[in-house]
């Protein structure tokens, strides 16, 4: 059957002279069969193509085979943000010239016989590539060229339209009468119609569906279907499997992972693992089958009453050298750097732009214009980005050059009141007098001849060392510790006491206590901006009026009423449940069962939280209210007599 | 004694592919614009450090591979008495020409030969390798299954990779992995 | 995806980037001396356009150098590159 009234193409010349009978102008107006087709009927076309005239003539069939037309596919073209005209002879989309690096050229560009095809690739190719490449002109080629064209988008048919099915859609199963439908209920953009009948929405994309819906459409509301235009191109052309976009990024492939060198040592020890960052760290080392909760009271409590050890290899460290070092470290921390001398440490708060805190850590003079800075695990790479976005952007005046050495070294952080023993056991030379070796100092020594950088800073509140080397040589210096701790019962600890040890001490964990919305003064911490300082990161931004405002969220400490409560992290803070809706305060960041204080601590931002210290607060949980106290955010030893015990 | 533990690395060969581990290599970054600067890399280490873009130098001792325009990585064979390091640093980090730091163990040096070393990496990175592989002595840093690396061409088919070290057991798994595909 | 020619490496795939905003806003000299509004308007006050646009590009996983960039939004042609300090191509 052929919609066409003739047709003068070789290839229904042959078919004739084979015997084969085409029905021009006629259509399939209905089929039969039981669960497989076994006939068609069709009729003739009227002239105009709207109804069906003549008598049925039925054929038996085995099979019945539809062509819908030649569409082109235009997705390459409009996915590079290329337009599209409509074709009115072909009633095609075709590609409208854009100025691009691309053409299209053959049926995706609407041409569908070989000659043409031919003679327009030359052409445009020619073009496009400007050459001048004659081999193909005047081509000749036999082919057989279909001159003859009819185009009707939904066949005419003498039964209702609801009393049967017209297919769209093959795979959505939606239906000519659903996309009248949805012209009736008022959809009249063609994404709205595609939604609400879900036609074209299928595996294939509306290949085979979307123009004959397109047709309907215009056709049915009168519109041209230029005007009308088309739902957008989205890739992938053909439906891909998931494994093709997954690849082998899956199992152990899934995330990249970082160890320390120490890494084989925590394993060996049972060591339970968190993810911060890429980074495997040990979370606890549970032993005897504890729990973590066992686990972390016992770590604890060691590091307080004797010694612990944790790598703390993971923290980013930067190698910063350069006559202007001071003056950069003056610009991007907080506090001033010019006075601090060589053989010593300090620690730095780093704000954004916006006056909200980015990152801190302690930084070491190594000499005049050479200094060693640490940044948080999880902070590394983007405060290095940072920093080199200042300097060569905004102060490319600076002579300062910044290197990574995160994974070069290796450290061990030994704390607790016997860790000068330990270290006198592992440094028999090193003198670790108060006087000559202070806390925020650091010395240059030797291990069995391997260079060390010994530091004297703590994030626990206890007496502490971190003993760099290189990373080679990490596991067998963190060996070297353990067994030089034996006697001091030495316990590794792994980054669930050290969040637990420095919230005793109210030290803030900048990504927990802190979420990109805190400036040093909303962190109780203004001892450490400089005012005498003209500029630095964020400065400016710290006496904005949003940022001077009184009733901003503040960080307090928090106790419950009954020690033994332990809040949840994350939990709403509120004064008053009766009156509705209730005021949310604020929330929990860190909280914990403190065994060095035998009481449940939690740190906690609060609105105007300043100011409430000794107030009554409530946490509404689901199944009761907690009572808290506002406090200090500092728990334990506020003089700071352990670090020199 | 300490002693030294280095990445696992199962030294491997499959699907002609060598994959092997060439620590311990000392690792020097040299950082610096003026002239004194390459004057003193030029007297201590007898080499010239390339300013082409993405290629690499060597004298009797040293490769040294750019990494951007005032920044290079020197590599050699171990210096476990840090008498190269010591001697640039107090040349040039000493004296302000510059920045001079020890990175040995920052990165492990992998070595890849064989044949099909560039499919492996292609499987899990974007850099078009059409060039590099053919000239001797060019050098990259690009990204292989998201991890940074640096990659020093040898010689045809044989290839220095230089990788994190926190990074090198991960990307070696994948390596090995890679190559079981192709 | 797109590929970016970084003016020291030559070109790469955009997986090696990392996008910076809006090109050629100066952080002021004197933040001290500005109202609210004059620094507010540094802070926060970026064009994001459907067209072509001045952007800063950093090859983070290469040379580690910033660059400006000229691309079209719209379809992520990149028209010019230049390194930081250079004049911009007039539009």
């Amino acid at each position: 059957m052929d919609l066409r009234k003739n047709s003068q193409s070789e290839i229904a010349k042959q078919a004739r002279n084979l015997g084969i009978k085409i029905y021009f102008n006629h259509v399939v107006t209905n089929t039969f069969g039981y669960r497989r087709i076994n006939s068609v009927e069709l009729m003739e076309l009227s002239d105009d193509g709207n109804t069906t005239i003549g008598n049925k003539i039925k054929l038996n069939c085995d099979c019945l085979g539809i062509s819908g037309g030649w569409t082109p596919m235009v997705h390459m073209h409009t996915q590079s943000g290329g337009k599209l005209d409509f074709k009115n002879d072909d009633q095609v989309f075709i590609p409208k010239e854009i100025d691009n690096d691309q053409i299209s050229i053959g049926a995706c560009n609407g041409d569908f016989d070989l000659e043409t095809i031919i003679d327009k690739t030359v052409n445009k190719i020619n073009i496009f590539l400007e050459i001048n490449n004659q081999d193909y002109k005047n081509t000749k080629v036999e082919c057989s060229i279909e001159k003859e064209k009819r185009n009707i988008w939904l066949l005419p048919n003498k039964i209702p339209l609801g009393k049967t099915k017209c297919f769209i859609d093959f795979q959505n199963d939606s239906t000519a009468k659903d996309i009248k439908l949805a012209l009736k209920e008022g959809f009249r953009s063609i994404e709205h119609v595609k939604r609400y009948t879900t036609t074209g929405m299928a595996t294939d994309q509306g290949k085979l569906s979307n123009m004959h819906a397109l047709g309907i459409i215009a056709d049915t509301a009168g519109v041209k279907m230029g005007t009308l235009g088309t739902t957008t191109f989205r890739p992938p052309f053909t439906p891909l499997t998931f494994g093709t976009i997954v690849g082998r990024n899956v199992g152990k492939f899934f995330e990249v992972v970082r160890k320390t060198s120490i890494h084989d040592w925590h394993v060996d020890n049972k060591a339970q693992f968190e993810n911060v960052g890429q980074w495997k760290r040990p979370w606890y080392y549970p032993k005897n089958g504890e729990t973590m909760h066992d686990a972390v009271q016992r770590e604890s409590k060691a590091a307080r009453d004797s010694a612990g050890i944790l790598d703390a290899s993971t923290l980013g460290k930067i190698d910063i050298q350069g006559t202007d070092a001071s003056e950069f470290l003056n610009r991007v921390y907080t506090n001033a750097w010019s006075k601090l001398s060589i053989g010593k440490c300090r620690y730095g708060l780093m704000l954004n732009e916006d006056g909200m805190v980015y990152d801190d850590g302690v930084t070491t003079r190594l000499a005049e214009n050479h200094y060693l800075m640490t940044t948080t695990t999880g902070g590394a790479a983007n405060v290095l980005g940072k920093l080199e976005d200042y300097l060569q952007t905004e102060w490319p005046e600076l002579d300062v050059y910044l290197t990574s050495v995160t994974d070069h070294y290796s450290t061990a952080s030994v704390c607790g009141p016997n860790s000068k023993k330990i270290i006198n056991k592992i440094f028999p030379e090193l003198d670790l007098s108060d006087e000559n070796f202070p806390h925020m100092s650091f010395k240059n020594t030797k291990l069995d001849n391997i260079n060390c950088r010994v530091m004297r800073i703590s994030f626990t509140g206890e007496l502490s060392y971190e003993i760099n080397i290189e990373s080679k040589y990490g596991k067998s210096l963190w060996e070297k510790c353990i067994s030089a701790g034996q006697e001091f019962n030495i316990t590794p600890y792994g980054t669930e006491t050290m969040h637990l040890l420095r919230a005793e001490k109210g030290f803030i964990i900048v990504g927990q206590d802190t979420d990109g919305t805190m400036t040093p003064s909303d962190l109780q911490m203004d001892w450490i901006v400089s005012k005498k300082k003209y500029d630095f990161i964020g400065k400016r931004s710290l006496y904005r009026s949003d940022t001077i405002r009184e009733d901003r969220k503040q960080l307090v400490g928090l106790l419950t009423n009954d020690p033994k409560e332990i809040l949840e992290e994350g939990a709403q803070i509120v004064s008053d449940t009766n009156t509705k809706p209730i005021d949310m305060l604020g929330h929990v960041t860190s909280s914990y069962f403190s065994p060095n204080l035998n009481k449940s601590i939690a740190l906690a931002v609060v609105r105007s939280g300043k100011n409430m210290k000794g107030q009554k607060l409530i946490i509404p949980m689901e199944n009761k209210n907690i009572n808290v106290t506002v406090s200090d955010t500092i728990f334990l030893d506020k003089e700071n007599k352990r670090l020199n015990a | 004694m300490l002693n030294t533990h280095y990445p696992q690395i199962t030294d491997n060969k499959l699907n002609d592919v060598e994959i092997s581990l060439q620590e311990p290599i000392s690792k020097i970054n040299l950082r610096g614009k003026s002239k004194e600067f390459f004057a003193k890399v030029g007297k201590v280490l007898s080499l010239i450090l390339p300013n082409e873009a993405n290629t690499s130098s060597f004298s009797e001792n040293f490769n040294a591979i750019w990494l951007s325009p005032d920044e290079w990585m020197v590599y050699f064979k171990n210096d476990d008495e840090k008498v190269i390091f010591n001697k640039l640093y107090s040349e040039i980090s000493k004296v302000n020409y510059g920045s001079v730091t020890d990175i040995s163990d920052q990165w492990i040096c992998i070595n890849l030969k064989g044949s099909k070393i560039y499919d492996i990496l292609s499987a899990g990175c974007s850099f078009n390798f059409d060039q590099f592989l053919k000239t001797d002595g060019l050098s990259t840093q690009t990204i292989v299954n998201h991890i940074d690396v640096i990659l020093h061409n040898k010689n045809t088919y044989n290839i220095n990779l230089f990788v994190r070290r926190s990074f090198s057991e991960h990307l070696c798994l994948w390596l090995n992995d890679s190559a079981k595909f192709i | 995806m797109f590929l970016i020619n970084c003016p020291f490496c030559g070109e790469r795939d955009q997986s090696e980037f990392s996008s910076g905003g809006e090109a050629h806003i100066v952080r002021p000299k004197q933040p001290t001396e500005l109202s609210d509004d004059e620094w507010a308007e540094f802070l926060f006050m970026r064009k994001n356009i459907k067209g072509v646009q001045f952007e800063r590009w950093n090859h983070s996983h290469g040379c580690r150098k910033w660059f400006n960039v000229v691309r079209d939004t719209s379809n992520d042609k990149i028209h010019s590159v230049y390194k930081m300090g250079e004049k911009p191509p007039v539009k």
